[in-house]
């Protein structure tokens, strides 16, 4: 999937600057990308540093443990295939409470050890399970409450008012995540047979 | 938040400096990991964006986004937001850098990079690292999700800012 996605946008951004005479634009965005990405891994780097700095510390005073054991009562609703007190609900419940305070890389380390723990229960180890496909839903629509990477990034550019669109944010996230939900209810009803 | 995780941690005594170094530490191989991704994406998308096609794909839409009041300098970020976090970042700097960060562009931008995450990277990383290859409905219901986030931002954005 990737692989097109990334064939396409290159294959049509050179071949249309060749047809419209561009490409010198085109020779020096080549040049450029790779310092471009540079500078902004430089970045975003003390940013990055920074909070898994601190979700290593909130990981080993067993603060997120604390906070999933609060969750526990929600997730069983929303995945009831999952055995109760089984490892991969606290794992889940890690890898959302990491995602609402907006510390996206901690949560991956969490989501890749719930997935694994999910694959546990499936049944056929090549396709996706329900859980598998409401948990990864639920990832890619965000969760966010603490944008902290867009905070800094407003703060970067003087904004007067950096955290004003965080109510923002959490509104649309909320729409997403239920949108996202509602879609996966549906489908799996659909894809049972 | 700083503080009462530190706090915290000091509470329940953990070696909390050493603890903190040990994280910062992790964050390089993370880095290390992005760098290539990053090269890769950034490369494809300014090619894509630079080359013109986008504006060319845009002046199709600019009469239905003017329509909507909604600016047509929005739509790139909105489309790549699934496939490349750090492309739609790249995207969201420039808008900062052109419009800045509290004008009506620089919000909008903001609330949609932040309402969703990269779809086609965690479906790729999740999925990938326990060796599922069939996905089913998993990246229809993502992406579903995707554009149910974009189009409440908007809606959102203009009922809070305007």
């Amino acid at each position: 999937m990737v692989n097109i996605v990334w064939l396409v946008l290159i294959v049509v951004g050179i071949s249309y600057g060749f047809f419209t005479n561009n490409l010198e634009t085109v020779n020096s965005t080549i040049v450029d990308s790779t310092k471009i990405s540079l500078d902004m891994l430089f970045k975003i780097f003390p940013v990055i540093a920074l909070w898994m700095g601190l979700t290593k510390i909130a990981e080993k005073s067993h603060l997120l443990e604390k906070l999933s054991n609060k969750l526990s009562f929600v997730l069983t609703k929303i995945f009831p295939e999952i055995p109760k007190g089984h490892e991969s609900l606290s794992l889940i419940a890690s890898n959302m409470i990491a995602n609402i305070f907006g510390l996206g890389s901690a949560a991956t380390p969490f989501g890749l050890k719930a997935m694994s723990s999910l694959q546990k229960l499936n049944k056929k180890k090549d396709t996706a399970s329900r859980s598998m496909i409401t948990f990864l839903v639920i990832n890619t629509s965000g969760l966010t409450i603490i944008p902290t990477t867009i905070i800094s990034l407003r703060m970067m550019y003087g904004s007067l008012e950096p955290t004003k669109i965080v109510f923002a944010c959490i509104l649309s996230t909320l729409f997403a995540t239920l949108g996202g939900f509602i879609i996966d209810r549906i489908l799996a009803r659909r894809y049972k047979n | 938040m700083v503080v009462f995780i530190v706090v915290y941690g000091f509470i329940k005594k953990i070696d909390i400096y050493d603890t903190f170094i040990e994280g910062v530490k992790e964050s390089f191989s993370c880095i290390l990991n992005l760098f290539p991704t990053f090269i890769a994406m950034i490369l494809a998308v300014n090619l894509f964006i630079n080359s013109g096609v986008l504006d060319f794909i845009l002046s199709f839409f600019s009469p239905l986004f003017t329509l909507i009041k909604v600016p047509v300098e929005i739509l790139p970020l909105a489309l790549v937001r699934p496939i490349s976090g750090s492309a739609s970042l790249a995207y969201l700097n420039s808008i900062f850098a052109t419009h800045g960060p509290d004008s009506f562009l620089g919000l909008l931008g903001s609330v949609i990079q932040g309402c969703t995450d990269t779809t086609f990277y965690v479906i790729t990383l999740y999925f990938g690292s326990i060796g599922i290859k069939k996905i089913r409905y998993s990246l229809f219901a993502s992406l579903f999700a995707d554009l149910v986030g974009i189009i409440a931002s908007i809606i959102i954005v203009n009922l809070l800012f305007t």
